[in-house]
């Protein structure tokens, strides 16, 4: 996953997106979010994480996985 | 991370855990993208609990988007044998099962819970053995809204009291 900053977009390097009628195939790129401050103060349920904290995480559990899976 | 207050957002961290597991297999992943739009947009319709979205317990949101994730299915290629082993790999809908496990889990980690008159963080992430794991997946991978909700809200509830015992009510029966 890339965090373009400046151009305010996220890339999702590994996610290709199918959509087999239309025949596209392609990197899934999407505007990155921006959190009004009301949103930035609303409390949810969920702990607030950042798009790189849930991609490092995911990571993490990925090879955990894999590991137990193939042991 | 779920049911944000911008549909937009759950969106970029859906597909951040995604990508995030992806590059962790070393695998790239074909998406139906208006199925995930049809996730976020089911888990949020006709909330399938009392008092509504608004008023549902972490277990219970975790629960519904597992829910409407692998029965829509937007994970298109199952994961290769290589990377989940012989018994996973022959388990119908195991991508779908195994990153909708992930993000519910995750989302569920640190999220608030009430109680009476206080808020307790689940701080325990939840684990399986190996064995557990695989039960899981099977379990999972054939769950739709309508017939598996209240019952995957359930699991989820006690595999996190499992970890997490001081969050959990009394038992009394």
């Amino acid at each position: 996953m890339r965090i373009d900053d400046q151009e305010g977009f996220v890339v999702f390097d590994n996610l290709f997106s199918v959509t087999r009628d239309l025949g596209s195939d392609e990197t899934i790129t999407m505007q990155k979010p921006a959190k009004t401050p009301e949103q930035k103060n609303a409390k949810g349920v969920f702990a607030d994480r950042t798009l790189l904290e849930i991609n490092e995480s995911a990571k993490t559990a990925a090879g955990r996985i894999v590991n137990a899976l193939l042991t | 991370m779920l049911y944000t207050s911008d549909e937009r957002e759950d969106l970029a961290n859906v597909l951040a855990a995604i990508d995030g597991l992806a590059e962790g297999m070393g695998l790239e992943l074909d998406i139906d993208q208006r199925q995930i739009d049809a996730i976020l947009r089911g888990m949020r319709h006709d909330f399938p609990a009392q008092g509504g979205e608004n008023n549902a317990s972490a277990f219970k949101k975790a629960a519904n988007f597992l829910c409407y994730f692998v029965a829509n299915k937007p994970v298109l290629n199952p994961f290769p044998v290589a990377k989940v082993g012989d018994l996973v790999s022959r388990i119908p809908n195991h991508q779908n099962a195994i990153v909708g496990w992930h993000i519910a889990i995750d989302a569920l980690h640190n999220a608030k819970i009430h109680r009476q008159d206080c808020e307790i963080a689940l701080e325990n992430r939840i684990s399986l053995s190996r064995h557990s794991y695989v039960d899981v997946i099977e379990a999972v991978s054939t769950a739709t809204p309508s017939s598996h909700f209240h019952l995957v809200s359930v699991l989820l509830e006690q595999m996190c009291y499992r970890v997490n015992p001081d969050a959990s009510y009394p038992s009394v029966i």
